[in-house]
Parts: structure tokens; sequence; C-alpha cells
């Protein structure tokens, strides 16, 4: 059996904006704008230099409301690239970009095949020779929640069998909405090859035999989404599977922890995240966030300084140095030093029971003069859990430290 | 826990001080005595200095380096034990010691104040005035709240927090409002996501942009299209307009052209035809040239070339001219040969006249003087000199003979006298004779003496031998005799013969030996007889000896004489026969001699030599004579040869001469001709030289000549075929045709430069229109529909732009992204403020709540307490403190009445504040037993409810340790002095 190779990649994100950037110098703004492209760009070059026999993306290419015209002609042109290249390219479509969404009518080459809202099984025959399937669905609407596995024919007949699925898998904890779920064992049931995700933006192997994967997005498009973010070049032989990371990111998100104990003043401190910051090493431009660890001894002062934002101004008003550019876009308090309530104050020991153990719904209900705000709900994204966990720790903080607060 | 004793090293203004502290303990002292530091000073062993960033006063001591003391306490769980803190990190370094020696830290220490922290300590043991005097100040919800707050949790703190937070939320956001930054972001916000929803509306603009694009752009072509035919149509009508004449022209032309079409006239043929003519008479004079400088040089070449016959007689001259030398030659050798006939002559004539010749010069050929002749004549004279010598030399040895003869006559004459007699002379002869032989005899019998002695010797060594072989043979005789015998005896018969054979051997040797013996004795008698004869004859010899002598040498001087003489006469003999001899031969000799001399007479006539003439000189005359010959015969040869000469040069004169006269010149001698004709050799060479100068010039010119003259053909040949090409008879023909070729290249170049100028469509339009006005009329009517469609196209591509700019806008512009993300960054930016909203919430939320449920468990508790600590405090004034709905505090006077808290009088309100304090430290009693400590507890209190204070301190004291400070001296009076501390003013200041 000949060999195939390709390229798996999901959750390109087209043109869509970062999230949780405020106060962008301009000349950043333009590159995160570029970034998404920039990547997908690199994504393709590496397709064409290494020859792939075909290219899988998993869905969710742009992302529904925000689809650009940009966007579009940016992604044709790149799969014009590839068709010159001769390489062909499966593409689904996911919660993000479903069929029923506002679509240009572009003239997309031949080499693009689009998968349809009813799973479907497609066929190619590589320059070597290999006959390979490809199954998979489209998402036609927004939300779908049923489980579409099941429509997934089985043991098909070819050299290689490929699923390309966008959806989450049951077990996995995320802030992605349950879309098409899924279990590693009914994905292995099909006896495919290999299993082409998308949707969940973190890379992950679920298995590795047959692989399952998701290959994440490619490139990071908030704080949470840290780390180096690219595409799988995938190399199939028979049962074997060789997976090479190709990382795509133009910018790169990442966390520098900061450790303020025995820090006295303001300019101390500005220095040491300075330093660390320009010490701490990427692979390629960054965006930065800065957990401050360690500042419950901090004066009041100075940490009033962190506070108001007079610290991340401070930051970044000044440039740092270093083989690649990086910019500090946000400063956040490390919670999780848990102090210990018990020696507190009983009564305030009790409130911050009381604050712990609220439930979410508790939490919600709390907060529902706000969040459900005729005219602020359609802004605010709802409250998740987690979320309401981050609030409750800030919560404690500013009773536990009140002091802090004059 | 109960503290026992401070040991202060240093801590503020105190150093190293010591106190005693009992379980109910007044403090007291005046201002600045100290108390507010000792109270500091609990706090900070227990609970750690104050940090730098804290509010509170470090009371770091200013004249002590030590900072810090000890504590020694008791409690239930440890017992008694001691806890040291001294200056070390932030908070001061801590030692716990107990009573077993064990130590601890600050760990022990946490354990040992019940995990609580400074500021819970503060808000629930100890209480200060400000707290007290606060209340004044308080409006009644406030107060109410306070004490709510203050009984509850025994701090304010929160509740002015709380307070806060409300006001931050307030500031964050409203329900209603504008001003809140939530309320004016989220206006921003929304206005934002209107321009956003407006940018996404422009995107399905998009499609239909495309198509309109689409659509003008086809349009635009299709007219742009008709327009450039239009404008293409109305150029050329321009043209035609502007040009009307010169197309009728060109037309006019083209027409003429179409009927010269068929003239054949070669290309460039006048040009041609001139260059060939210009080129014929350039051939043709440069020909004649040539001919003229041949005739030249031919003239020349004439003038130089001389007859043939005078050529010919150059050569007689040449001839002559190399005889020359030749011809010197010969007078030269006629000069010598005259000159040698001369010597020649002299010498004959002297010859002659030496010899005395008798003969005239032409005699002399006749003179024999052969070989033969001188032959004879040599040996003629040979013969005669030889024989006159020998005559001369006979006559000579005549007389030496004839003188020997008379020498030796002389000396026979002289012996003769000399000479004995000879009777004397055979006398002596005699005498000598017998004397020789005496002397013999004498000798012998020496020697036969001396062979007697031999002899006798032998014969004795003979005799001995003789004897002893005797004697041996004797014995050998008788043993062999024996041996015959035993022999005969035993019939031994061949020994006894051998024996027999030797004795006889033996005696036969013995025999003879005797006779040998016998014989040698014999001889020496012989001998002895012989001696004694001799002997006898000796002895008569020796008488006469001397007288011998004497005759012995006389006798030998006459032998010699006698043999001497006789020799001479012999001798004589001899010489008168060759005397004789010699006589003989002369007269031989003589007549041989006179033979020669006739011979040689005969010779001398012969060679006519003078009579008188020396015979001896004949052979040199013949010399002479043969010479003499010989000269006259190269004489006569060189008279021969001189006249051969003569001969020779008269002739070569002559033949010049003749030469000269031939050739008319004027011969004069020889020496003048050869000059002449040297000069008219030299004359003719040059000439000659020229000539061939001539010549050689001459022949490049002839082949110069024959080229041009080939080329001249050519040329001519050529200019005919150029005629011939065009069709003409003669040239002139041919001039005429150029004439008309020339006007029709001049059509021709103004139809090229039309035609450059007039395009085929020009013409085919032009072609279609009869008349200027025609074309007129169709350019106004194409100018104007090429307006209309400037006007329609600049319209559509105005539109195409504004619908490119469009569709570029949406591909390219990143407006629409910018504006997303500009959504998303203020999106951002409203939730960081929505979190901080519900941050403070979320703590008011959680502090309301715990509120509620304290108010609904705990408090009552408390309140009881409270109540019970408020009626001591007021003497029983009041019964009761009730907690309203709305959270207000009211007390109930014994007669029933209600009052709320900001309506009691200050002491009672600071009383209801210490009662609700302490009912708060009684309800933890079962969590924590710490000391209380209050400052100035009971100023505004009077005497009756002090006493109730302190017995309420009392009382209170049975369950924590109290520790009082004051400065007032009423409330010190009612403590017992072992339960005062009085701090002095004197103490350091």
């Amino acid at each position: 059996m000949e060999k195939i190779r390709f390229i798996h990649c999901a959750d390109l994100h087209l043109d869509s904006p970062f999230i949780g950037l405020k106060h962008l110098p301009a000349d950043l703004f333009d590159r995160i704008q570029n970034s998404t492209f920039a990547a997908f760009e690199k994504l393709v070059k590496e397709a064409v230099q290494r020859r792939i026999d075909f290219m899988i993306i998993s869905g969710d290419l742009f992302d529904e409301e925000d689809r650009s015209i940009r966007a579009q002609a940016k992604l044709l042109k790149q799969f014009n690239l590839l068709d010159a290249s001769g390489i062909p390219v499966y593409v689904i479509h996911g919660n993000h970009d479903h069929l029923g969404s506002f679509r240009l009518n572009l003239d997309m080459p031949g080499n693009v095949h689009i998968f349809d809202v009813k799973t479907e099984v497609k066929e190619l025959l590589t320059k070597s020779g290999a006959l390979v399937k490809l199954a998979g669905f489209s998402y036609g609407t927004r939300h779908i929640r049923e489980r579409r596995i099941t429509d997934y024919p089985r043991h098909i007949e070819a050299d290689y069998v490929i699923g390309l699925l966008h959806g989450s898998e049951g077990s996995i904890h995320s802030s992605h909405e349950h879309y098409a779920p899924f279990t590693i064992k009914e994905l292995k049931e099909k006896d495919y090859h290999y299993w082409a995700l998308g949707h969940i933006h973190q890379r992950q192997l679920l298995n590795s035999d047959p692989p399952i994967v998701y290959p994440g997005n490619i490139q990071g498009r908030h704080r949470k989404e840290t780390g180096e973010k690219g595409c799988y070049l995938v190399e199939l032989h028979e049962r074997d599977a060789a997976l090479e990371f190709i990382p795509t990111q133009d910018i790169l998100w990442e966390r520098v922890e900061v450790s303020l104990s025995g820090i006295e003043r303001f300019g101390e401190m500005f220095r040491k995240i300075m330093k660390k910051a320009e010490e701490y090493e990427v692979s390629s431009d960054s965006l930065l966030q800065i957990d401050l660890k360690d500042y419950l001894d901090l004066s009041s002062e100075i940490f009033h300084a962190v506070e108001n934002g007079d610290l991340l101004q401070a930051l970044q008003a000044d440039l740092l140095t270093g083989e690649y550019s990086k910019w500090i876009h946000s400063i956040k308090l490390s919670r999780g030093e848990h102090v210990q309530i018990e020696r507190n104050d009983p009564f305030i020991g009790d409130v911050i029971h009381e604050l712990t153990d609220m439930s979410t719904e508790a939490g919600i209900e709390a907060l529902a003069e706000l969040y459900e705000h005729p005219s602020l709900y359609r802004y605010i994204d709802v409250l998740k859990e987690e979320e309401l966990k981050h609030l409750i720790e800030e919560s404690v903080e500013l009773i536990l430290y009140p002091a802090k607060r004059q | 826990m109960r503290l026992i004793q401070l040991q202060v090293y240093g801590y503020g203004k105190l150093i190293n001080q010591e106190y005693n502290l009992e379980n109910l303990q007044l403090v007291y002292g005046e201002n600045e005595a100290g108390k507010s530091t000792i109270m500091s000073f609990i706090h900070s062993i227990l609970f750690g200095f104050p940090t730098r960033q804290q509010t509170q006063l470090r009371y770091e001591p200013k004249r002590s380096s030590e900072y810090g003391g000890k504590i020694v306490c008791e409690s239930n769980e440890f017992g008694r034990l001691t806890i040291e803190r001294v200056k070390g990190k932030a908070a001061g370094d801590v030692t716990v010691l107990f009573e077993d020696g064990r130590k601890g830290g600050e760990e022990v220490l946490h354990e040992l104040v019940g995990k609580m922290d400074k500021v819970t300590y503060q808000n629930i043991f100890s209480f200060n005035l400000e707290g007290l005097q606060d209340i004044h100040k308080l409006k009644k919800e406030e107060l109410n709240r306070y004490l709510f707050s203050a009984g509850s949790t025994g701090t304010d703190l929160l509740l002015q927090m709380e307070q806060q937070w409300q006001k931050e939320r307030e500031q964050l956001f409203k329900k209603t409002g504008r001003k809140p930054v939530i309320n004016s972001k989220l206006n921003e916000l929304k206005a934002m996501d209107k321009l956003v929803a407006e940018a996404r509306e422009k995107n399905k603009e998009y499609g239909p942009l495309l198509e309109e694009r689409h659509s003008l752009e086809s349009s635009i072509c299709i007219l742009t299209n008709e327009k450039e035919s239009l404008a293409a149509e109305r150029d050329r009508l321009y043209v035609i307009e502007e040009h009307w004449d010169v197309l009728s022209d060109y037309a006019a032309i083209s027409k003429k052209l179409s009927t010269m079409e068929s003239l054949a006239y070669p290309a460039k043929g006048t040009e041609r035809l001139n260059g060939l003519k210009a080129e014929w008479r350039q051939t043709s004079s440069y020909l004649e040239t040539l001919i003229s400088k041949q005739k030249k040089l031919e003239e020349k070449l004439e003038s130089v070339q001389m007859h043939t016959q005078f050529t010919e007689e150059l050569h007689q001259v040449e001839t002559l001219l190399s005889q020359q030398s030749i011809f010197m030659k010969w007078l030269d050798d006629l000069e010598e040969i005259r000159l040698e006939t001369k010597i020649s002559i002299n010498r004959v004539s002297e010859t002659i006249r030496e010899l005395n010749l008798q003969l005239f010069e032409k005699d002399i050929p006749s003179i024999n003087t052969s070989l033969l002749m001188r032959e004879r004549i040599e040996r003629s004279l040979q013969g005669f000199s030889r024989l006159q010598n020998e005559s001369e030399n006979l006559k000579k040895q005549y007389e030496a003979e004839l003188e020997t003869m008379h020498r030796i006559e002389s000396k026979c004459d002289d012996l003769e006298e000399i000479l004995m007699k000879e009777e004397d002379y055979q006398a002596l002869q005699k005498k000598m004779k017998q004397q020789s032989v005496k002397q013999v005899s004498l000798q012998q019998k020496i020697w036969v003496e001396n062979q007697i002695d031999e002899r006798e010797k032998e014969l004795r060594s003979k005799r001995k031998s003789f004897s002893q072989q005797i004697l041996y043979s004797g014995i050998a005789a008788l043993i062999l005799t024996a041996f015959l015998i035993w022999g005969l005896l035993n019939d031994n018969s061949l020994g006894a013969f051998l024996a027999f054979l030797i004795i006889s051997l033996l005696a036969i040797n013995g025999w003879k030996t005797r006779q040998q013996l016998n014989k040698n004795t014999e001889r020496i008698h012989d001998l002895r007889r012989k001696v004694s004869e001799i002997s006898g004859g000796v002895s008569e010899m020796n008488g006469e000896y001397t007288d011998v002598d004497q005759a012995e040498r006389t006798l030998r001087e006459q032998v010699d004489y006698r043999s001497e003489w006789k020799q001479r006469i012999l001798q004589l003999e001899e010489q008168e026969s060759k005397l004789k001899e010699i006589q003989k031969h002369q007269e031989a000799v003589q007549t041989k001699l006179n033979m020669e001399i006739d011979v040689l007479e005969e010779i001398k006539a012969a060679l006519r030599l003078p009579h008188e003439f020396p015979l001896e000189w004949v052979k040199d005359a013949f010399e002479e004579i043969k010479e003499l010959v010989q000269t006259y015969e190269k004489l006569s040869q060189l008279r021969k040869d001189e006249h051969v000469l003569q001969k020779k040069v008269d002739d070569f004169s002559n033949r010049c001469e003749e030469w000269f006269v031939g050739n008319s010149f004027v011969f004069t001698t020889m020496q003048e001709s050869f000059v002449r004709m040297k000069g008219i050799l030299h004359e003719a060479e040059k000439k000659k030289l020229i000539f061939e100068q001539t010549q050689s010039d001459l022949e490049p010119l002839l082949l110069e000549r024959e080229q041009a003259v080939g080329h001249l053909q050519k040329v001519n040949s050529e200019i005919d075929s150029l005629i011939q090409e065009a069709g003409c008879a003669d040239e002139e023909e041919f001039r005429k045709l150029a004439l008309k070729a020339e006007e029709r290249e001049e059509f021709l170049a103004r139809y090229e430069g039309m035609k450059t100028r007039i395009n085929q469509h020009t013409l085919s339009l032009f072609s279609s229109f009869e008349c200027k006005e025609d074309v007129t009329k169709r350019l106004k009517n194409s100018v104007l529909g090429i307006n209309e469609l400037i006007q329609e196209i600049s319209q559509h591509q105005k539109e195409l732009a504004s619908v490119e700019h469009e569709i570029k806008r949406l591909e390219e512009g990143s407006s629409y992204s910018k504006l997303l993300q500009e959504f998303q960054d203020k999106k951002a930016e409203l939730q960081e403020y929505i979190m901080k909203w519900s941050k403070y919430t979320l703590a008011q939320e959680s502090l309301h709540k715990t509120i509620y449920h304290y108010q609904q468990t705990k408090m009552p508790n408390v309140i009881k307490l409270a109540e019970e600590d408020f009626t001591i405090l007021t003497n029983e004034a009041y019964k009761a403190i009730h907690l309203t709905e709305n959270e207000m505090v009211e007390v109930e006077r014994k007669d029933g009445t209600r009052f709320q808290a900001i309506e009691l009088s200050q002491g009672t309100k600071e009383q209801l504040y210490i009662a609700i304090r302490f009912a708060l430290v009684q309800s933890f009693k079962d969590i924590y037993r710490l000391p209380i400590i209050i400052d100035d507890g009971a100023v505004n209190f009077d005497s009756a409810r002090t006493e109730a204070f302190v017995e309420l301190l009392r009382k209170m004291g049975k369950e924590h340790q109290i520790l009082l400070f004051t400065c007032h001296p009423h409330i010190r009076d009612c403590f017992e002095e072992k339960e005062t501390l009085i701090l002095n003013t004197t103490v350091p200041v």
C-alpha cells in the first residue's frame, strides 16, 4: 500500500477578532488583524513545500457572524495556490461557518471539495496511487446537538479511510459548546485510519491507534489560547501513522508568572516584570499576560497601581527588547494561593464560606440585575461556571484584603 | 490565655521594663506615660511587629538597638510559656519557650492565639475610645448598623467596605442611567454594534456588486469598441476632408502610373550609362596616353639602336681589343728574341774566336757533335791519359826498383864483411851439437831414478798383502780340506767337489800374485841399470859448461848473418828481373800511346780545331763546340721566331689599319687606335644599356595598353548590353527612355510618399465618395456619435469605479475587520467592568446573606448576653435589647419604653456599645479565651455605673483576663492596689 501524506487543520477562524484585548497600539492592531491570514498562509506554504497529497480542514473556517469578504477573498486565494500545486482540499463546515449562514458566491477552484450537510463519503486517488476515502458532513445550522457520529458508515473499503468531524468528544470539559457529541469508543468502532476532528481549539490527541486528533486552531485568538498553534502533517502507511506538528501561529499568546515577594517599590516591581517578560522565551512574536504571584505583601499604593492599570500602562509604554517583539496585553493577579480562611475573623470566614459555596444559579441570580438587563445581555457572554468561580475568587480577595482597597 | 509578665527589651520609649500582670489589671498612667506603647507591645509580641506597609506605628526604640521583648503567659492547653519576639524579618523573629524547655515558632504562637490575626483580635478583644467616640457622629441608622455589626463581628470595616462596594457598583452600573461606566460603555457598544451590523449588511452587497461590475465592464467594452471604430472612421474622414486634393492627386497619379507600368527601363539606367560612358572616356584617354608614351620610347629606342654591321664590327673591335694584350706581348717577345739573337750571335762568334775554329758560321751545323763523337773523344782521351800515366808509372817504378837494387847490393856487401869463414863456422857448429846431447842424458837419469823409487814403494805394499793372502787362503784351504775329507768320507761328493774347487782357486790366486811380484822386481832392476848408464854420460858434461855459452852466442849470431845474407842475395836477383820486365812494359805502352795520339789528331781535325790545339783540351773544346752548335741552333730558332712574330704583329697592325680605314677612321699608331677602339666600345656599351632600359620600359607599357584596350572593349560591350536591355537601338533612344523613366520615378516617389500617409482604409473610404461635401456631412455625424459614446462610457466608468472601489473596500478593506476588532475591544473593556461590578456584587451579596444568617442564628444569643451586660452596666435601668426588622437596635427601659440607639445618652450609648462588645467576647468564649484590652472604657460613666462597669469587669474577669488602660484617677480608685499598675511619667520621656 502506498503512503499518504496530508495536512490536517481546523478552526481557522479567519479574520475573526482577538477577544479580550483593549488599548492595542495601531501597528499591533494591524498585525493581529492579519494574524489568522498569516497563519493560514504559512500553513499553505508548508503544504506546497512538503508536497502533501491533500489537505483536510475540519470546520470553522470563519466565524459566522464576522465572516468578512476579505477573509473569503483571501481564503480563495490560498485555495487557488493549493490548486496550482495540485493539492486537493477537503472541507467540512462547522458551527461557526455552517452552510446556512451568509455566504458569498465565490467560485471555489476545482481542488476544493466541500462536504454536504448529509454525511457523505468522498473518494480520492493520490498521485502515488493510494485510494483514500473521506467521510464527513458540514453543519447546516449553527447548533447540531444530535449524535451525528451514528451516520458515519462502518468498514469502508479503501486503502485509507479518514473521518472528518466537527464536534466535541463527550468527556472533554471545555469552554466550547457541545456539538455533535461523540465518544472515542464510537470513533474506534468505525474502523477508520484517521479521525480528523475540529472544534476544540486546544490541540490534543485523543487516541493514537487510530489517531483521533484535534489539531487545535492555527492561531490563538485570546489570552487563554496559549502556546504554539498549528496543524498536523500526517503520514499514513497502512496502520502506521506519523504525526508532525507544524506551528503556524503568527502571534503567540503566552503567560508569564512573576512573583512579587519582597517587592517594596513600584520601580522594583516594574523592572522585575519587564525583566521576566524579556527573558521569557518565545518562538514568535507574542502577546503576554503577566500573572502576578505573591502580591499580598505589596503595599497598598503599589497594589493600587496594579489594580487601576497604572502598571499595565507603564509596561505597555516601554517596549520589550528581544528577538521577537512581545507586548504585554494584561496583568492578572494569580489567585489560587488560597489564604487560610479559618484563621480569620469568624464572621469574615462565614462570609467567604457563603461566597465559595455559592452555586452557579445563585451567582447568576445575584448578578441577574446586570446580566439580564434588557439592553446589556446581548453583549455579555453567558456567565459560565468557570467565570463565576473566578469572580468568586476575586470577591474573596476583596473581602480578605480590604486594606488594599483603601 | 493569661498574660503574667511583660518584659520589654526595647519598644518605643520603653527600654528594659518589666511589668507583672494580674487577671484583672488596671494600667494607670498619665498622658505619655506609655499606655498605648504597652498595648501596642502586647499586640506586637503576639501578632508580630507592624510591617512597613501597614499604617500602625512600629514603635522602634530610638535610644536602643534592641527591639522587642518577651511575654510570660499561661494557657489551659500549653501551661506556662514565654513568648519572645525580637527584630528580625518584617514581623520579627519569635521564639516560644515551653516550661519543659521545648521551643516553638510562629506556628505555636498562632495556635496559642486561636489562629487569630491582629485585626480580628483587635476587633473582638480590644476596644478603644475611638469606637466609642465615633458613636457621637453616627446617624441613627448608621449607629444601628454599626452597633449591629460591632455586635456581630466586632468590626465595622466590613460594613464600611460594603458601603464602598455599593458606591463602586453604582459608579459602574445602574439599572437606569447613562452616567455609570457600564451604561455609557454599553451605549458606545450599541453604537458600534450598529456600525458592525451596517458593515455586515454591506457584505451582502458584495454579490450584486460583482454582478454589476461584470455588466458594467462588458458594456464599457462594447461601447469602447463601438467608439473606437467610429473614431477610426472619423479620423479617416478627417484625413479625407483635409487631404481631399492630395487624395485626388494620388488617385490621378496612380492612374497614370498604371498606364506607365509596361515601361521596361533598367533600374538606374541613366546613371549606369553615364558611369559606363565616363569609364569609357577615362579608359580611352588613358589608352592614348599609353600610346604616346610608347611612341616616345620607341623613338628613343630607334635613336639608340646601332646598325647590325656596326655591331659585327664591334665584335671585331672587341676581338682586336681583346688581342691587345697579346699584341703587346708579341712586341715584347719580339724585343726579347732580338736581344737573345744578339747574345747568341755574340756567343757564337766568341766561341769560334776562342777556339780559333777553322770555319764559318754556316758550317757550324756540319760539325759532328754527336754522342758517338763525344764517346770517341772521351775514350781516346782516356786511353791517352791512361797510357801516359802508365808510362809515367813504369818509369817511376823502374827508378824505384833500380834504387832498391842498389840498396840491396850495398847491404850485401856489408854482410859479407861481417861473415866468418866457413871452416870456423863448421867447427863451432859441431861443438854446440855435443853440448846439447849431454844435457839430455842428465835429465833422463833424474827421471829414471824417480821411477825406481816409485816401483819399490809399490813392490813393498804388494808383498805385504800377498803374505796376508797366503794366510787366509791357507786357513780356508785347511777348512775346506777338512770339509773335503768329511765330504769324501760321508759320500758327499758335491760338497767335496765344491771344496776342492775353492782350494784350487785359492791356490791359483796365490800363485799369480807371486808371479806379479817377481815381474815388478825385475823392472826395478832394469831401471836401476839405466840410471847408472845415464849418470855416466852426465858426469862428463859438467866440465865444459862456460865455454859453451860463448860459442853458442856466437854461433847464433853467425847463423842470423848468414840467413840475412842469403836473403839479400835472393833479393838482388829478383830485383834485376823485375827491372828488365819493366823496361819491356815501357816499350809496349809507348807504342800504344802513339796510336792514341793519332786518333786524337784525327778527331781534332774533325772538330775543325786548329792543328796546334792541345790534345788535352779537346774534350772541353768538344763541349764548347757542342754548346756552340746548340747556340747556333737556338739562334736559328730565334731568328725563325722573330720572323713569325714580326709577321703576326704586322698582320695584326694591318688588320687594325684595315678596319680603321674601313670605318673611315684615321689610323695613326696602334696605341692610339687601341684607345680609340676602347672609346668606341664604351659608347656602344652605353647605347646598348639605354636600349635595353628602354625596351624594358616599353614592355609593361605594352601590357598596360593591351589591358586598357581590353577594358575599353568591355565597357563598350556593357554599354551595348545596357542599351539592349532597355530595348533601345542606340544611346539616343536610351536617353529618351531614361527621361520617361525618370518621370515615372518621380510619380512613383510621390505615389509612395502619399501612400505612407494615406492608408488603405482611408483610400477605400475615399473612393466611396463623390465629392467633398458628402464627407463633411458624414464627419459631422460621426463626431456627434463619438461624443455621445464617450459620455456614455465615462458614465459607465464612473459607475464601475465606484463599484470597484466598493468591491475592493469589501475585499481588501480591513475596515470591517477593524470594526469587529474594535467592537471586540470595547466588548472586552465592557466585560472587564462587568466583572468588576460582578465582583463587588457577589461580595456584597454574600455579606448580606451572612448578615442575614447571623441575624437569624447568632444574633439572638449575642443580644441576650448583651442584655445581661447592659442591665448590669445600667444598674438595671434597661432590661432588654431588641433587633428590629430593618436591622435596627432598640433598647427597652425598665418601664418598657423602647429607644433607638441614637436616642440614648452618650454614656448609655457607650454602655450599650460595651455591653454588646462584651456579649460578643462572651459568645466567642468557647472558641477564644484571650485577654481583653480596653482603652479608657468608662470615661463618660457616672460613679454608680462605673462601679457597675467594674463589677461587670470582675464578672468578665472570671472567663478572661482584662487589661484596662486609663488615665482617670477615679477609675483607678475603684481598683485594689495590687490590681493597679501605675506608669510613671518620670519614666523615660
